[in-house]
Parts: C-alpha cells; structure tokens; sequence
C-alpha cells in the first residue's frame, strides 16, 4: 500500500512522461507561433464624417478626388502612390516598360473581387476601355486619351500609348484606372456605383448599405489579398452642417473628418488632432492675353503687383496655405530633383510682389494708364474664390481697375471656361494636379492646343517655345529630364505673365485625439486611406 | 344635390393637376435648359477635358437633341410612370425621390401637427386673457419664434438639447426600430415647428378676437352655456378657417424650412436633394422633382377645401346663380 505522498514507480514514470510531452509541446507551439504574423489588434468600427454624399461609387460617372478616398476603400488599382511617395505593386504583382510606348502588368494571382471571383485581365482590359471608349462616356477620359490599345496574353496586360508619356506611370495608380468586374459593370452599367447597385470591388472593404444623404457602411472584404487593414468596419457618416460636424467630433461620434472650416479652425483644433495632407492644390487668376486691356504686359504685370498674395495666404486660409509664385507647388518636385536645384528654378521664376506704388507705374506705362472697369465671374458655392475674388476687388481699386463681382452658379461659369470664347478676361482657378507629376498643370493652363474650345487655357498663351518644352516635357519618360523641363516651362511662362499665383494649399484631415494619420498624400488617399490612421 | 355638387366640384380640381404639372415642368424645363453651362460643365469643371469628352457626356445623356424632343421623350416616359435617371447620380429619379420623400412628409407634417396642437391652444389662451399678462408672453414668445429663421433656431436647439444636455443626438434618422427613429426626429420637427407654430398662435388669437365679442357669445353666456363649450363650440368653430387657411399655406410653405433643418441634422429627405439637383442643373432630377412638389401644392390645396366643408356647413362651391 503506498503511503500519502508516494506514487508507484509507473506512476512517476508517468508523470515525468506527461511532463516531458507537454513541455515539448509547448516548445513546439511558440516556435510555430513565432513564425506566424503577430495578430495586430484591430479597431471595430472607424466612423467618418463627410460634408456631402458621393454622387456615385462609380469613378466614370464621379470624377471627385474627395469621393475617391472612399472608392479607394473598396476598389484596387495595378499600382499604388504610396503615402511617403513609392510607386508599388498592388493588384499588379510586377511591371515594365520594354520601350517608351508599351507597359506590362503582371496581374497578381489570386486576387479575387469581394463576390469571390477572381480579377481576371479581362477584368483589366474592360476597366481600361471604360476610359477609352466613347460610349461609355467616362469623366476620366481625357486623361487617358494616349492609350492605342491594351491586350492581355496569360496574366500579362500591355498597354500601347500612342507617344510617350510621362504621365502615364501614374495612371494605374489613380482613380480613373480602378479595377471593376466586367460581368458586374456590364449588367448593371446604367445604375453602377448608385445605392441601387454599390459597386463590387477586389478592395481592403464591400459596400453593406450605401443610403444618399445618410450613410456609406463600408465592412472588410474577407478576399482581400493584402493586409487587413485595422478597422473592422467603416462608416461615412453624412453631416452637411459644418457646426453639426464639429460637434460630432466633440461628441466623439465621428473620429475623422476632412478639410475643417477655416473659420472654426481653432475648434477643430480643440475638439481632435489634425493633420496636414500634401495636396499640391494651385489657386490664382488667368489672364487672357488676347482679350483687351489684359493683352497688354503692363496691364498684367500692374495687376500682379496689385495682388496681395500673402495676404490672402495668411487671411483666407488662417495662414495654412502659401502664396505661390507658379502653377506647380515647389513639392511636386521632391525626391526627382535636388533642392537646391528647385530652389534655383524657383527663385528665376519672374513675381511681382505686393506693391501697389509699383502697380500704378506700371498701369501708367500701359494703354490705360487711369485704369478700367470689367466684370469677374466668381463660382457661388466656393469660398475660396470668393474671398481671393473680394481681395482683389479691393486692392485692384486702388489702382483705378474697378472690378464687378458677378457670381455664377459653378456649371454656367466654368462652362464660359469651356466655350473658349474671344472676351475671357480674368478667370478665378483652383485645381490639383491628378498625378505626382508638375507636367499635368502645366499642359492644361499653359500648352497652346489647350487654348480652345472645351480647353481650359484661358490665358489664351500660345508661345511655340513653350508648347516645345510642354510637348517635351509630356513625352519626356526619365522624370528628372522632365522635372527639369517643368522648371524651365514656369520661369519662361512667368516672363509673360498669363497667370497671378496666388496661393498653394494643402488639405486638412481632422482625427480623433490620440489618434495619428500618416503618411498620406491627395495622391495615395485614393488607395486605402484608413491604412494611415494609427490608433496607439 | 350639396353633395353631387361637391363630387364635381373636387373632380374637376383634381383634373386640374394634369394641365397644371404640364405647365409648371414645361416652365422649368425651358428655364433650366436655357441656363449655360449645364450637368456636363458641373462634372467636368476643373477637370482635364477635351471636346471629346465632351461630346460623350452629351450624347450619353441626349444633351445634344432638340430641346422639344428632350423634353417629348421625358413626358413620354413620365405616362409610363418612368421619371427618368440623374445625370449627377445615375439614380432612377422616381427611386431617389421614393426613398426621401417618406422622410420630409413625415418631418412636415409632424412639424403642423405640432404647429397647430400647440399653436392653437396658445393663440386661445391669449385671445381669452387678451391685454393680460399670458396675452403679451404668448404674443411676445410668438414674435420671437416667427422672426428667428429656421436654421438659427434648429442650431440653438441641436446645441443645447444634443450637445450640452445630451438628451437627442445630432445627427441622422437612426435606425428603423420607431422609438429610435421618433428619438432622431425630435430635435427636427421641434424646430421645423416653431416658425409655424408662432404663426398659428398669432392666427389664432386674432380669429378669435375677432369673433369673442360678437352678440351670439353673449347671448350663449346670458342662456347659461358653459364656457368650455363656448370656446369650443361657438368661438373656435367659427375662428378655424383662418386658422385652416393659415395651415394649408404652411403645409406647402414649410418645404423652405425643411431644407434648412434637413441640412442641419443630417437628414435624407427632399430639401437636399432639391438643391444639389438645382446646383448641378440636374434636370431629369429638378423636374422629378418639381413634379412632386406641383402634386404636393394641388392636393394640400385641396385637402383644406375639402376641410372648409367639414368645418363650415355653409361653404359650398357652386357656380352662383345669374
């Protein structure tokens, strides 16, 4: 009979045995364990406040660099514009360009829309010809208008252009270029993108419910081939009312908003974190350089001189934008050039600073020495114009060019734009380059074939040199050679004076304190916005 | 024969809104097609574009065809009870304004009934108490409630009542469980409510002073009728078509403040829609839209005559004899 405390031999061996065993056993689970993924904790719900529904899910009928920070969440692109500005492999597991006309994706095996069917190349093609194809009438289009064909052999897709491009490396990465499932689209085509039928994608999220005017519940897509991002869930919560806005983020019932209102600025700040977005957004005035008195250099050099830009700067935008002295925010040229070499270019740049003694001995050297009267059209609805347009109002008075604001529901007065008509005069513009490359403004506001019907150079410069480098410049695929090209196109079109720089600005993404965004850029928002949000 | 009178009478009002909607969405059509710069110039502005582009936009939407024939074609579809698709929004028109129009009827008319269930009983009091102390608080109060526009007072309310006392949230329709949906559509309706409900109480008290010092009260008095049935009876009856009248213009009037309040608390009803379509020069949408809207203004129309009847036995509309 064993006594208390005393096992039997066996059962000793047997337990040393289970010992033994399950010392192993854990031995070999953490090592198992060690070569797994650490599991990163993950956020339930991200709710995010918008100022305005999504006209559509569907970028060829939403052309919205805003909206496309949602369809981001749901759509892939082959390539992705990182945050910090690398250009990667997404639904494209590889690419190259054989010659300056042709591009090779290699389409990623595996990848799969959040219905479960695979992203084919036919998939790809399809998502190309919504471009290039007239009938389907996409707002992109322009865009993509040197594409000669795309054909598919294996998982290999290539693109032909018609002339080189330096644009081009960076269309896979923007919203026109997003990947949608043909047999999704081309059943539903007329409605595609709508609440009626939100659009399937192969993106980090799927569409649950997309009511206008209320909500878009975005929940992870389980055949997403890349990271899992950290957010369960994500809601775009829609609250038209800035002050409804902010007191949401008081409330804490958003954690994330874009763009606060300059004037509830300090609020904002109160009430969460924020944070600046690069955006590269260019405001200012065109001149139309054949519409009399702007024809004449002095007149638009006097009222250069009569713009306080800085002034602007620093009063509209509670100093969160610079006054610019060009189309292209000095940034855009980061990482392809050197500093100092940007710097240079710059600074050669011809600026007329604020100077209203200098405007008037300018004005006295032009026709109309004792100034004139004339109408400016300003786009209702944006307040950006239409504080640079009362700025102006009144410094310019004080020169004798007495100016009548005339404010414009925001689709007649572009439509003046593009009716190209002979008395274009000053226009206000604000627009964003829509890739990370300064050749695209300047096509569109300086190349004389832009200077037409539907164009949108209304300073109406036609210089051959200029249209040379421009062309240059867009053919150009070694992008140090075309950064260099962008430089020398800006200091030699300043020399003419067709437009006022005004001001560069940037957006604002407000976060939940605590809270960090980053890196992000108006480029890589498109792609995921929520992988930068960091929530520890 | 009153009765077959009244039949024809209605019959022939409700004909009506078939030359009547002709008319008002031909006029805004015609307006809307004239302005420059339509839905193509709103999508494409500041954008990169090329005739191209353009020209695709228009033929994709038949921007291009002769306005008649436009406008033809939407008739056409409109008798087969298709309302068209947006230009902005790829939505079926019928289904975009299905889907808000629930919201704002409901936000209207909650926003009356509030308006009379509390406006009338006040614009009583005062007229009772005329000259007193609670005559110049409801009139002042009523002052007060009819100067102040609509989205000064739907901002105070959400502040104090959402975000200061927390008691209603701030935004949004909630879910579809109806307390949760009636807890979201408080802060709305309240302010919704409070321009018209200022009107009535001043309707009110100036019908029934009017009428409360009139040889039938008195003589009611003298025979010894209570006064509850006094005000109710003899006073309110008589004062209500004012009162009536007073409703059905804010049944139609109350649309310019939904707009405003739809804005504010971040509702999807009919306010927003209209003026993102008007904005966008969405026209498919804007004459859905204006469709509705000249229905709705017939039939609140209608509905008061019809309430006349009930109220006053004495109104009738017959043609008079020669």
């Amino acid at each position: 009979m064993l006594r208390p405390g005393q096992l039997r031999r066996s059962g000793r061996r047997s337990i040393w045995w289970v010992l033994a065993c399950s010392t192993a056993a854990a031995i070999a689970l953490t090592a198992c364990a060690s070569n797994q993924p650490t599991t990163t904790a993950t956020v339930a719900l991200l709710t995010w406040g918008l100022s305005s529904t999504p006209a559509t899910l569907f970028a060829p009928t939403n052309f919205s660099a805003p909206d496309s920070a949602i369809m981001g969440l749901i759509q892939d692109n082959l390539l992705v514009y990182t945050g910090d500005g690398k250009l990667v492999p997404s639904l494209a597991q590889s690419w190259n360009a054989p010659d300056d006309t042709t591009y090779v994706y290699t389409l990623r095996s595996g990848a799969k829309f959040s219905d479960g069917n695979a992203v084919t190349p036919a998939d790809v093609i399809f998502s190309l010809q919504l471009q290039t194809d007239p009938k389907y009438g996409s707002q992109e289009s322009t865009l993509f208008g040197n594409v000669n064909s795309v054909t598919a052999s294996g998982n290999n897709i290539t693109v032909k252009l018609k002339q080189p491009d330096t644009l081009w490396k960076w269309l896979p990465t923007h919203m026109g270029f997003y990947i949608y499932e043909q047999k999704d689209v081309t059943a539903n085509l007329a409605s595609y993108g709508t609440p009626q039928h939100p659009p399937i994608g192969s993106g980090p999220y799927m569409v649950k419910e997309f009511v206008s005017d209320s909500h878009i519940t975005l929940a992870r897509n389980p055949n997403y081939w890349g990271t899992k991002p950290i957010f369960d869930s994500v809601v775009f919560q829609i609250i038209p009312d800035d002050n409804t806005r902010l007191l949401a983020m008081q409330h804490g019932d958003i954690q994330g908003a874009w763009n606060p209102p300059p004037a509830a600025f300090d609020q904002w700040t109160a009430a969460a974190t924020i944070s600046n977005m690069p955006a590269y957004i260019w405001r200012g005035l065109t001149l139309d350089m054949q519409d009399p008195p702007f024809d004449d250099i002095h007149v638009r050099r006097a009222l250069y001189y009569a713009t306080d830009r800085a002034g602007i700067a620093q009063g509209i935008t509670a100093g969160k934008a610079k006054a610019s002295t060009a189309l292209d925010d000095p940034a855009l040229f980061g990482g392809i050039l050197p500093d100092a070499t940007v710097t240079s270019g710059y600074a050669s740049i011809a600026t007329f600073p604020f100077d209203i003694t200098k405007a008037k001995a300018e004005l006295a050297l032009s026709k109309v020495p004792n100034g004139f009267n004339f109408t400016l059209n300003v786009p209702a609805g944006s307040a950006r114009a239409s504080a640079i347009s009362q700025s102006i109002k009144q410094t310019w008075a004080q020169i004798g060019v007495n100016v009548t604001l005339n404010v414009m529901p925001g689709g007649p007065r572009f439509q003046v734009i593009l009716d190209h008509g002979p008395h274009l005069g000053v226009q206000v513009i604000g627009n964003l380059p829509d890739v990370p490359d300064a050749t695209e403004l300047l096509w569109l506001y300086f190349k004389g074939d832009q200077a037409v019907k539907n164009g949108n150079n209304s300073s109406n410069l036609k210089d051959s040199q200029i249209d040379t480098l421009i062309q240059q410049a867009l053919t150009e695929t070694n992008p140090t050679k075309a950064a260099t090209l962008d430089l020398q196109i800006q200091q030699l079109a300043s020399q003419q004076v067709p437009i006022i720089p005004i001001l560069w600005e940037n957006n604002q993404v407000a976060i939940k304190k605590g809270w960090t965004v980053g890196p992000i850029n108006a480029f890589s928002w498109s792609h995921s916005f929520v992988e930068a949000i960091h929530t520890s | 024969m009153r009765g077959r009178a009244l039949v024809f009478y209605f019959g022939r009002r409700l004909l009506m809104l078939v030359p009547v909607t002709f008319l008002v969405t031909l006029a805004v059509f015609l307006l809307a097609s004239l302005v420059p710069g339509g839905v193509v110039a709103v999508v494409l502005a500041g954008h990169p574009t090329d005739t191209a582009t353009v020209e695709a936009l228009q033929a994709k939407y038949h921007l291009n065809d002769p306005l008649y024939v436009q406008y033809l074609a939407w008739l056409g579809n409109v008798i087969h009870g298709d309302l068209g698709r947006s230009i902005l929004t790829s939505q079926p028109v019928s289904y975009a304004i299905m889907t808000r129009l629930p919201l704002t009827v409901e936000l209207n008319l909650g926003g009356l009934l509030l308006a009379l269930i509390i406006g009338i009983p006040l614009g009583i009091l005062a007229a009772t108490r005329q000259g007193r102390a609670r005559d110049r608080g409801v009139v002042g109060i009523a002052v007060l409630g009819s100067s102040t526009p609509h989205f000064i007072l739907a901002l105070v309310i959400l502040y104090v009542f959402a975000e200061l006392l927390g008691w209603f949230p701030l935004f949004g329709v909630g879910t579809d469980y109806p307390p949760d949906r009636l807890w979201h559509m408080v802060l709305p309706t309240v302010s919704l409510a409070i321009g018209p409900l200022a009107f009535v109480t001043k309707i009110t008290r100036a019908s029934m002073l009017d009428i409360i010092d009139r040889d039938h009260i008195a003589f009611a008095r003298a025979r010894g009728v209570s006064e509850l049935r006094i005000m109710l009876v003899y006073l309110l009856r008589n004062a209500l078509i004012p009162v009536v009248t007073a409703a059905g213009l804010l049944l139609i009037g109350l649309l310019t403040g939904t707009v405003f309040v739809e804005t504010i608390f971040g509702l999807p009803g009919l306010g927003g829609l209209l003026v993102s379509s008007v904005k966008g020069n969405d026209i498919p949408m804007i004459q859905g839209l204006v469709l509705v809207l000249a229905i709705w203004v017939v039939l609140a129309n209608l509905f008061i005559d019809a309430l006349y009847v009930v109220i006053d036995p004495r109104v009738g509309f017959e043609r008079s004899a020669s």
